[in-house]
């Protein structure tokens, strides 16, 4: 390790560190071409967004790997995000390629991409081809499966292209999540409610890493219930913490409101702020994603768009590629036409990468036309969905 | 929450881009494009690289000119044709005079191969774009420029004197929470700009400042060929 590396090192981690902190103003990775040990003219590609922080990983991922990471502009935001919103698509990826060089100069063999899996939302892989000549293929969902992706002949199968949301990644959202909701103690102090302040900081640290680290164990379903839980736990879990702690242990719940908190406030507070939470859950990607209209009419959590198959399949496989849900999978009875079917039921996120990629416009909603409608990358969406366009490939 | 309800706000700028960057800009924006399309003359060959919802295109075909657009953006571009729809907006004739191409700007040069334009225009996108891929967008526009074409270059950059751009960073830190809130993404003011137009072989020809040097207006024209 020479000094510049080390200098590298220390900048990618103090900035790592602040991405988690302050999650919602993102930094963006300086567009262009990064090179992982010693590549050759053969050495794959493999393209990611401008969030610095998944930049530094995907370089600590890749470090023992011979390869090339092209970093493309995405607005500094993350790579599923970016591509739903049309930050992160096909134009963006042409640009980095022109503007670092891969295009004109003798650097490469090959004419391939390795694509994060899940910006199939944003990415038209025929335009690409044609503004730039490069062919895309579809990596895993999770940067960590790279070098498993790689030793498996640079194919994914199942188990990696399935978002996990592992506690690591649990962890990190709620700290930036936390940080956000310190807005509500941070306005107390401003007004030198020390005490109230002191208590929101509580009650939001519980309910928030309580919903997040242990997500998988809380019952429930769905993610909204699942934080509502939390918060009454929380409740109970800070009001215990608060009666061992007072010096007059006599004082039963009812009683141990302090000066300015006061039962009510406690509960507004606390009520509050899991209601929040559990709203932001509904729009979490990797569980699912609806709309608070319907979490309120129907008291689930499941995602409005849930996919169907219709008749004009023709059995390509990209919905099955695509899907970080594991929804697909392919006919594999030889005497009828190649066709895909549905594996779960209802476990839809609505991210939309099936009905972007899929050529004949195959895929539509079982639930008619509604939907969350927050994807913004597929122009002709509504004209797909109601099958008034139709493409042949 | 918060960022919900920013997040929904954000989502219908498309429709209210051009307000927003007026009140930003305390209507300086409005007052920039005044000035650049009095260069506008019928017949003349225009692009405008990040056309955004087409404002200025729209105004310019009006004049008279044939304007390629370019975005990045399919729901900017979404608006823009709807604009074109709406006839109260424009008129037929000038609708004909409008092509739209969705392209990322350092891509031109091989997406409109061959062809060249008397003006280019690239009026506030600069700042949005990576240091790599505002050099090649420069350079590649340079390419498109006929010999006496000229490229206008309306954005905000970073001052080159010290005590200007010290002035500048307390400005900008200032103007940081609004504008992040506002906006949720950073526009960067462009630096190094004079260096990047010598890597296109191009030279400023006339440069006008608006609102104390906080957005600049580049008339850039290609350099004239030294005699051999």
């Amino acid at each position: 390790m020479n000094v510049k590396e080390i200098i590298e090192y220390i900048r990618d981690t103090i900035i790592s560190i602040r991405c988690v902190i302050i999650k919602y103003n993102p930094i963006r990775y300086p567009v262009g071409l990064i090179e992982c040990g010693h590549p050759s003219l053969d050495s794959p590609v493999f393209v990611s967004c401008n969030y610095y922080q998944t930049v530094v990983r995907l370089k600590h991922c890749l470090k023992n790997i011979d390869c090339r990471i092209l970093v493309v502009d995405s607005a500094g935001i993350n790579v599923w995000c970016a591509a739903g919103v049309g930050d992160f698509n096909e134009h963006k990826i042409a640009d980095a390629i022109f503007a670092t060089g891969l295009f004109d100069q003798a650097l490469l063999n090959h004419k391939k991409l390795i694509l994060p899996q899940l910006s199939a939302v944003g990415i038209d892989l025929k335009k690409l081809k044609e503004i730039t000549g490069f062919t895309g293929i579809w990596g895993p969902a999770d940067l960590e499966d790279i070098p498993r992706f790689i030793s498996n002949e640079f194919k994914t199968d199942s188990n990696m292209r399935t978002v996990r949301f592992s506690v690591k990644d649990r962890f990190f959202n709620a700290i930036g999540m936390f940080n956000v909701f310190l807005i509500f103690p941070f306005i107390f102090t401003i007004f030198k409610k020390k005490k109230q302040a002191h208590h929101l900081f509580l009650i939001n640290f519980f309910n928030i890493f309580i919903t997040f680290l242990l997500y998988p164990f809380l019952p429930f379903k769905y993610g909204s219930f699942k934080s509502i839980f939390a918060g009454f736990l929380s409740f109970l879990f800070r009001n215990f913490i608060k009666s061992v702690t007072k010096k007059n242990r006599n004082k039963n719940l009812s009683q141990i409101s302090e000066k300015g908190i006061t039962i009510g406030f406690d509960l507004f507070w606390s009520g509050l702020i899991t209601f929040l939470i559990a709203i932001d859950m509904l729009g979490s990607t990797p569980f699912f994603k609806t709309t608070i209209m319907n979490w309120f009419k129907t008291g689930n959590d499941e995602s409005i768009f849930q996919p169907e198959i219709t008749s004009s399949c023709i059995g390509c496989g990209r919905c099955e590629q695509v899907c970080p849900k594991n929804m697909f999978r392919m006919s594999k009875d030889k005497t009828k036409k190649r066709v895909a079917l549905l594996n779960n039921q209802n476990s839809c996120c609505e991210c939309m990468a099936c009905v972007k990629q899929c050529p004949v416009y195959a895929i539509k909603n079982r639930n008619n036309l509604v939907y969350k409608e927050d994807i913004k990358s597929i122009p002709d969406l509504e004209a797909i969905l109601n099958g008034t366009k139709n493409r042949l490939e | 929450m918060i960022i919900y309800g920013l997040m929904k706000y954000i989502e219908k700028i498309p429709v209210r881009y051009d307000a927003i960057m007026n009140f930003l800009t305390l209507g300086y924006h409005s007052r920039s494009r005044k000035i650049l399309l009095k260069q506008i003359k019928p017949g003349k060959k225009v692009l405008d690289i990040g056309c955004g919802t087409g404002e200025f295109a729209i105004q310019a075909a009006s004049l008279g000119a044939d304007v390629v657009c370019l975005d990045t953006s399919p729901e900017m571009l979404r608006v823009f044709k709807e604009k074109l729809m709406d006839p109260g907006c424009i008129d037929n004739e000038a609708v004909a005079k409008i092509k739209i191409i969705e392209c990322g700007s350092a891509s031109i040069d091989s997406v409109l191969k061959g062809k060249t334009f008397d003006l280019i225009y690239a009026s506030l996108m600069l700042g949005e774009l990576s240091e790599i891929v505002r050099k090649k967008t420069i350079q590649a526009a340079a390419i498109l420029l006929k010999d006496d074409g000229f490229m206008i270059i309306c954005d905000e950059f970073w001052p080159e004197t010290p005590l200007k751009s010290l002035v500048y960073h307390f400005l900008f830190w200032i103007f940081f929470i609004p504008n992040f809130i506002l906006t949720r993404t950073l526009i960067q003011p462009v630096k190094n700009f004079s260096e990047h137009i010598e890597s296109a072989n191009l030279t400023v020809y006339r440069k006008i400042d608006l609102l104390m040097g906080a957005m600049t207006i580049y008339w850039l024209k290609r350099k004239k060929e030294a005699f051999l």
